[in-house]
């Protein structure tokens, strides 16, 4: 089932026919609700719809909050991976909604283009098989250099470092070029890392990597972009309404979907830092990179404990690990469904910072313990220490370089020596300003020299952006490229001198860069290059 | 007021007088049983309200004992009164809903602890006790 969330219910008739107009999609069903985030949220606790539609040209929801909590529900092993597809009314709208990305939306789509391409690419998301995709004409390259951005978020800034989150694989020590926010503007800089952050202990992307900002340092020139540390610090420490500073930070650690979406109810309603975890290792590389103010525990039941993470046992090592953590017995603990009283408890695990309760976790006890940590949080917080940019401004791209080998209107194939995770999301600027959703190839592709050979989707267009497109590809394929760069129309490129695109169902057309007066007619092989899915230690993809 | 009955499972019969004695008066009746299968029959044939445990005993020892009383849909309130170096067991106990754990062979807060037991295993519920001011408390003490 595909949930889809607007009110535009033409849109909906055309998704409905189009899946099941075809034999390879007519299983799929898709449901409609009006836009609430309520609603959203209950339909998702209760099945696990394969994709989520959301349809921003007609709503006026706090996006931003309904994110925050979709992807919190995602991250229990019951909901992760769905795809969420967000419906722009045009470009300006998309560019306006563009922080989501960081905050759990995976694919723009701009109204008035072709819907067919949509469903098939949802189609895609959700399965990964069985897609009719169509075959459009096609331009092979001779492996042309270009740089991509990959989409990354600005997690927080520390007194001298920037802790940013990327699907993209860092390493410690090493430089990077990164188009970044600081201070004032955008600059282009290049930054050293300190420190990476073990995959699957971050909210949102699939590492988490703290970077020393450059200072002016007393012999650089002091026209160059480089900032002075006394002007960074000033505007760290006066902020502004855009800078602000997490109470502390949460964990809260449950086998229960609901509770997933109760850490999302949390992170909205107060400025603490809030974790999730499903699993014991999970939790443990939480503990090694952070402090929590609290953990809220839920014990599973006794009838759920057959295999379940979530038991004294495990409570017990998590106590013991943040005793022999560097800032000690800082933790308070929360054992929720505990049968056992506190001070049983406190005397078996020999830790005196837990506090039993009897029941089950509820919102209003999250919300009311919080409140406690929040009054007291003055001497006694985790700090974070970190001051997070208002979200509109906290993307930011690393430059990314690779080898084009092939583009249609639909799909990109570059190298790159880069680990790119699957789903990741890069911007590309040729022949126009567009998104590239990395997916696992629908066509063989062979790893050469250059690099691993991936696949994305050229998506967030609008209809004259994809016949940009169009025209580049018929024209790459008609006269070759020797450079992936838009060039100036010429007066014999015009419509007349053009071959048309090859529709959808047609046999695909690939002419080969070195080779390309001759067209090779070759069916499309269906055949998949091995997916390397790059995941965190639960399993979780970008998606 | 009625004080409640306490069953005491203890299988060192100088121990079991001892607490039999020290712990006759904050009960209207002490029971008492030499092991695990014997408080189960106590259970079953008289109102018990709280039930003061060894851990390691013959027969049946404590967390046995503690896990079929459960299943049977036993919720008395249990305080295991065990030496030192029964960690795992503690630990194993707490699923099966502990009350307290003291320190053999220390008498410290046996009494208080084994009347609010009493309390509780006559109200048949537990006190509604403020979490936020547990928590308070923890964080005024840190």
């Amino acid at each position: 089932m595909i949930f889809y969330f607007g009110n535009d219910q033409n849109f909906l008739d055309r998704m409905v026919a189009f899946y099941a107009g075809n034999p390879l999609t007519n299983k799929v069903t898709v449901e409609k609700e009006v836009f609430r985030s309520n609603t959203i949220l209950d339909k998702m606790t209760g099945v696990r719809p394969y994709a989520i539609v959301l349809d921003f040209t007609n709503t006026c929801e706090n996006i931003e909050e309904l994110f925050v909590k979709i992807n919190y529900l995602k991250k229990s092993s019951k909901f992760r991976g769905i795809p969420v597809i967000g419906l722009f009314t045009d470009k300006e709208d998309f560019e306006g909604h563009r922080h989501l990305f960081a905050l759990g939306l995976n694919y723009p789509f701009i109204k008035g283009t072709d819907e067919r391409i949509l469903f098939r690419d949802i189609h895609y998301l959700s399965f990964e098989t069985d897609t009719p995709f169509a075959k459009f004409a096609k331009a092979q390259f001779n492996n042309l250099s270009y740089r991509a951005e990959q989409l990354a978020f600005i997690y927080g800034y520390t007194k001298d470092s920037v802790l940013i989150e990327s699907d993209l694989f860092q390493n410690d020590d090493t430089s990077r070029i990164l188009r970044i926010y600081l201070v004032d503007k955008v600059r282009e800089q290049e930054l050293r890392s300190k420190k990476l952050f073990e995959v699957g202990v971050l909210t949102n992307s699939l590492n988490r990597t703290e970077y020393e900002i450059p200072f002016l340092g007393p012999w650089d020139d002091p026209e160059s972009d480089l900032i002075h540390k006394d002007s960074y610090e000033t505007w760290i420490e006066e902020g502004s309404e855009s800078l602000q500073t997490k109470n502390g930070r949460i964990l809260i650690a449950s086998e229960n979907p609901e509770d997933f979406r109760l850490a999302g109810e949390l992170a909205t309603n107060f400025n603490f830092d809030i974790y999730v975890t499903e699993t014991f290792e999970e939790a443990k590389v939480y503990l090694e990179s952070y402090n929590f103010d609290v953990i809220f525990y839920r014990l599973s039941e006794q009838e759920e404990e057959q295999g379940s993470e979530c038991n004294f046992e495990n409570l017990y090592r998590l106590t013991n690990a943040v005793k022999n953590s560097e800032n000690g017995t800082h933790t308070v603990f929360v054992a929720f469904n505990s049968p056992s009283r506190t001070n049983a408890i406190r005397k078996a695990l020999e830790y005196e910072h837990i506090v039993s309760v009897e029941g089950d976790m509820t919102g209003e006890q999250l919300s009311s313990y919080t409140n406690v940590f929040q009054s007291k949080g003055s001497k006694n917080s985790c700090s974070t220490n970190c001051y997070s940019l208002g979200s509109k401004s906290s993307s930011l791209g690393f430059v990314l370089d690779m080898e084009i080998s092939s583009m249609t209107e639909h799909e990109l194939t570059f190298y790159s020596s880069e680990d790119i995770p699957m789903y990741s999301l890069l911007d590309i600027d040729v022949p126009t300003e567009l998104q590239l959703l990395i997916v696992p190839p629908i066509i063989h592709l062979e790893h050469g020299s250059a690099g691993k050979h991936y696949m994305g989707f050229i998506v967030g267009g609008t209809e004259t952006d994809y016949e940009v497109v169009r025209s580049f590809v018929n024209r790459a394929i008609i006269k070759g490229l020797t450079s992936f760069t838009t060039l100036p129309m010429e007066e014999e490129d015009t419509e007349e001198g053009m071959p048309e695109a090859v529709e959808a169902g047609a046999t695909e057309i690939i002419i080969s860069e070195k080779n390309k007066n001759d067209v090779t007619i070759s069916e499309n092989s269906g055949g998949r290059a091995e997916v390397v899915r790059k995941t965190n230690l639960n399993g979780k993809t970008k998606l | 007021m009625p004080k409640g009955n306490l069953l005491i499972v203890e299988d060192e019969k100088v121990l079991s007088d001892l607490l039999k004695d020290l712990l006759g008066p904050h009960a209207d009746s002490v029971a008492a049983a030499y092991n695990g299968r014997e408080a189960l029959d106590a259970i079953e044939a008289q109102t018990i309200h709280a039930i003061v445990c060894d851990i390691n005993m013959p027969v049946m020892n404590g967390i046995e004992f503690i896990a079929k009383m459960r299943e049977l849909g036993h919720k008395h309130p249990i305080i295991f009164y065990t030496a030192h170096g029964n960690e795992v067991l503690m630990r194993e106990a707490l699923s099966y809903g502990a009350f307290d754990f003291l320190a053999k062979p220390n008498f410290d807060n046996l009494e208080g602890t084994v009347r609010q037991a009493l309390d509780l295993g006559l109200k048949s519920t537990q006190p509604n006790e403020s979490i936020e001011q547990e928590l308070e408390n923890i964080l005024d003490k840190k």
